[in-house]
């Protein structure tokens, strides 16, 4: 052991240990500066959530039988019944008149958002990124501003099920008679103009804010 | 002699390796060595990690989501069948509702009904029911299976409660129990080719379905 080995044995390196970034509706004060210090997944006390739902999700991706399962394929397969039903008794456009009714008392708090913020993006936000309804069931759902891109959730399960006749819908027939007036009604009820791209026949589906 | 850092698939004296399956023990002779595939180690999900990254996406966006509730993986199909629900039950239509969900999925049923044919086991219909489609357990997240029956929490209250307060819905679990749920089991029962009895609502939320 030389002069300079002792003594940096006796003056050890001070490491950094920097907080971590505060995360938003962090409790201010003593609590939120301690809780910047701690290492949190975001879902302390939600283990039995987080464990039971990993479990679905592991269930679901694992059934192959008749064709490989996406996570959303009850999801998708509610809606096709119900969009079915309401085509076999001619009540299709009552049935989007009362889905946008039904989701009015949302959609109307969100206009009062976006009158007293003036950000009419919050809508797009309110429709793509902060409802399960829509991310549950577009699972390729990107974007962000005014624009937000899927891909057609139905098309996969309709193929699937059509060849034991469940149903004669077409993914086509659905994004025109079902997702576009949905959408535009959702965006009349909150104040705003939406745009919904025509389909295409990879299924790429585009909703812009356009006022 | 140092250890090997992971047991090898078919040395008896290390165990086996979680993901392969025990090569068996032929006639007194050695168990056979496992195939490269087997000896190395998979998830199941190989060549499926965007599928899989998007499933937990979902799910991590869902369970984070505890405003007004605390949201669970079933929520936004929950939503769909009570859209689905309440608008039959408006229009006077619900029987239609149900006769057209049982006539939806009677293919798949039937085909589980040669299978309940085939072995005589009834138990294989339960399953069927149950345990196998994944429009029943995303839905239901607390459910018991034990032989011949089925126990399950109705799953619809906290979305039926934070709906109606905002006068989404006028439903009841019960009505829903009812109506939708305990009819639509007896028709895909009927189609299977087993009979069973669905428990009348309970208070509690808990009921059941076992084999007659």
């Amino acid at each position: 052991m030389n002069a300079q080995t002792a003594t940096n044995a006796a003056k050890p390196v001070v490491a950094e240990v920097p907080p971590h970034a505060p995360k938003p509706g962090a409790p201010a004060g003593t609590a939120g500066m301690l809780n910047q210090y701690k290492t949190l997944s975001g879902f302390e006390g939600r283990e039995a959530e987080l464990g039971l739902s990993m479990s679905i999700l592991l269930k679901m991706l694992g059934n192959h039988a008749g064709y490989a399962h996406e996570m959303n394929d009850p999801l998708v397969k509610a809606h096709l019944l119900a969009i079915q039903f309401a085509k076999n008794n001619g009540t299709l456009a009552q049935y989007i008149a009362h889905d946008i009714k039904t989701m009015e008392p949302i959609n109307l708090r969100m206009k009062q958002i976006i009158e007293k913020t003036g950000m009419k993006e919050i809508a797009m936000v309110a429709l793509f990124d902060r409802t399960a309804c829509h991310y549950a069931l577009a699972l390729t759902s990107n974007g962000d501003g005014r624009v937000r891109t899927w891909k057609d959730p139905f098309g996969w399960v309709l193929t699937q099920c059509r060849k034991i006749g469940q149903f004669d819908l077409t993914a086509q027939e659905i994004h025109e008679t079902w997702t576009i007036p949905r959408l535009t009604g959702y965006g009349a009820s909150m104040g705003v103009t939406l745009k919904v791209s025509p389909w295409q026949e990879d299924g790429t589906i585009t909703c812009e804010l356009v006022d | 002699m140092a250890e090997a850092a992971r047991p090898l698939p078919g040395d008896p004296s290390s165990g086996t390796a979680p993901n392969a399956s025990p090569a068996p023990a032929q006639g007194g002779r050695p168990p056979a060595l496992p195939s490269v595939h087997e000896f190395g180690l998979w998830s199941g999900f190989e060549g499926r990690e965007e599928l899989l990254g998007r499933g937990l996406v979902q799910l991590l966006k869902t369970v984070i989501a505890d405003a007004p509730y605390q949201h669970h993986l079933n929520d936004a199909a929950l939503k769909a069948h009570l859209n689905a629900i309440q608008f039959a039950k408006n229009h006077g239509m619900l029987p239609q509702l149900v006769a057209h969900d049982v006539k939806t999925l009677a293919p798949v049923n039937r085909r589980v009904g040669q299978l309940v044919a085939k072995t005589g086991n009834p138990e294989y219909g339960l399953v069927g029911l149950f345990e196998r489609t994944d429009c029943w357990y995303q839905l239901v997240l607390e459910w018991r299976v034990e032989p011949g029956r089925r126990t399950w929490r109705s799953p619809f209250h906290t979305v039926l409660e934070m709906g109606r307060r905002i006068g989404q819905f006028d439903l009841t679990e019960q009505e829903i129990h009812e109506q939708w749920t305990a009819p639509r089991i007896q028709g895909y029962a009927a189609d299977i080719g087993i009979k069973v009895n669905v428990s009348p609502w309970h208070e509690s939320g808990w009921l059941s379905c076992e084999l007659a």
